[in-house]
């Protein structure tokens, strides 16, 4: 299933988000709950929150890892589908 | 750190056969799952299993002290904002500011160094964060001579715990062996989770370290010889060597710092500037340290540690009294099956007897 790219994303308040040497973790305080993050989540959630743009980000990412436009956004939907299913990330299609 | 530690796996690799999984379970007892993890995660004869496993602690690792650190940055935040001065000691000062990694280093709560005059005030102020004492002072008035901490615990998820320290070391003798006010004046800022801190002079922290890993733990205990080797390593040639060997003499603490440099010297191969190790071995417990490590060594004596540590006879006996008859709010804590207090108290000399004395 494809997930459309949503306007912008938001990392909330009760998401811990902690850099491990490339990779991440993102904690809910709200359910205990936790989330990996590989090296490109990991990139993408740092710039989502110095600003929630997903086209910008998806640009900047594009910029570093030079791979297929249409594949990037492609996975960035279907991370921020998982991370706002989970309650990890609030999501505005505007 | 991980680069030190695979030096050490390298050179048991050259003499015997690895075996993995003793090898993971013995570093996941220790509490070097994590650094062990960082180590050879991408070695091509790690096991999946193992792998598996030692990545499972290294997570856990992560998440406990990324849930921690945040509560740090809370309490730090509002401590200051009621002018409290605070140094943040051990497992919370090296997770980030030595290991540069949290996940790498597990640490059990988060321990805080505070003027005595500020605990009341303190505890006010993270009661509304949500931290609660698990157990009553039982000195009142005088616990800030006759006690050094207080336990405390966040409930959640996963329990946060907190210590606020007034000493360093639990015994009296070292309340003023370093005193808290000049800690406080070599103490060194940072930022900790993007809060305002301060952490202990180098050299202070190293003192601390070899002290309570002798004093509290009688010996080196793992983690505080990777923490040793670790904060030898960070400072390296900048390490003010003879501030702290003039303070580990001048405090009482020759030994304590002997015994446990020496085996992390030998068990970390941490290298030492050139005659320190000498230096080291030249400093001369004093009468009063020697007493200790005598008493260190024997159960018996083990518990008159502090009454002899004490300056009067005066307030031997009100510690005296104080460990023999707690107050009731203390002994409703820690002996709660309902029984009048006299029984409580009775119960609770039978349970020293048999600890001392055995069945």
């Amino acid at each position: 299933m494809t997930h459309p790219l949503p306007g912008r994303a938001t990392p909330p308040n009760h998401v811990l988000f902690r850099e491990l040497n490339g990779e991440a973790i993102l904690l809910d305080l709200q359910k205990g709950h936790y989330y990996g993050l590989n090296e490109v989540g990991c990139d993408l959630w740092q710039l989502l929150t110095a600003d929630p743009d997903v086209a910008k980000a998806c640009a900047q990412l594009q910029a570093i890892y030079q791979v297929e436009p249409s594949q990037l956004e492609q996975d960035i939907a279907q991370l921020l589908a998982d991370l706002h299913t989970a309650g990890l990330i609030s999501l505005d299609n505007s | 750190m991980a680069s030190r530690y695979n030096q050490t796996l390298r050179a048991t690799w050259a003499t015997q056969p690895l075996q993995w999984p003793q090898l993971a379970n013995e570093a996941s007892h220790n509490s070097f799952g994590p650094l062990l993890y960082d180590a050879v995660q991408h070695h091509p004869a790690i096991p999946g299993e193992v792998q598996k496993q030692l990545r499972q602690l290294y997570l856990n690792t992560a998440l406990a002290n990324t849930l921690a650190l945040h509560e740090l940055a809370t309490i730090l935040q509002a401590l200051a904002q009621a002018n409290i001065p605070v140094i943040v000691l051990k497992g919370a000062a090296l997770a980030q500011a030595s290991y540069g990694n949290v996940a790498l280093r597990p640490m059990h709560d988060l321990d805080l160094l505070l003027p005595f005059a500020h605990i009341p005030q303190a505890l006010s102020i993270v009661a509304t964060l949500g931290f609660q004492l698990l157990e009553p002072i039982p000195f009142g008035d005088r616990s800030g001579l006759f006690w050094n901490e207080l336990l405390l615990v966040k409930e959640g998820h996963k329990p946060v715990y907190l210590e606020f320290h007034w000493h360093l070391l639990d015994n009296p003798y070292y309340a003023s062996r370093p005193g808290t006010p000049e800690l406080f004046e070599r103490s060194l800022p940072l930022q900790l989770e993007g809060q305002p801190a301060r952490i202990l002079a180098p050299d202070d922290f190293l003192l601390h370290l070899c002290s309570h890993s002798w004093h509290h733990h009688s010996g080196l205990w793992p983690q505080a010889g990777a923490d040793i080797a670790q904060l030898l390593v960070q400072n390296g040639p900048t390490f003010n060597w003879e501030r702290f060997l003039a303070h580990a003499q001048q405090y009482d603490l020759a030994y304590a710092v002997q015994t446990t440099l020496s085996q992390v010297v030998t068990q970390w191969h941490c290298p030492l500037p050139a005659g320190t190790w000498q230096a080291i071995q030249a400093l001369r417990p004093g009468r009063k340290e020697r007493f200790f490590i005598y008493c260190q060594q024997n159960k018996y004596l083990k518990p008159l540690r502090t009454i002899i540590a004490l300056p009067s006879l005066r307030l031997r006996l009100a510690y005296l009294w104080g460990i023999l008859f707690p107050s009731a709010d203390y002994m409703a804590r820690h002996y709660p099956s309902p029984k009048p207090l006299r029984m409580a108290y009775l119960h609770r000399f039978l349970c020293w007897g048999k600890l001392l004395f055995g069945d």
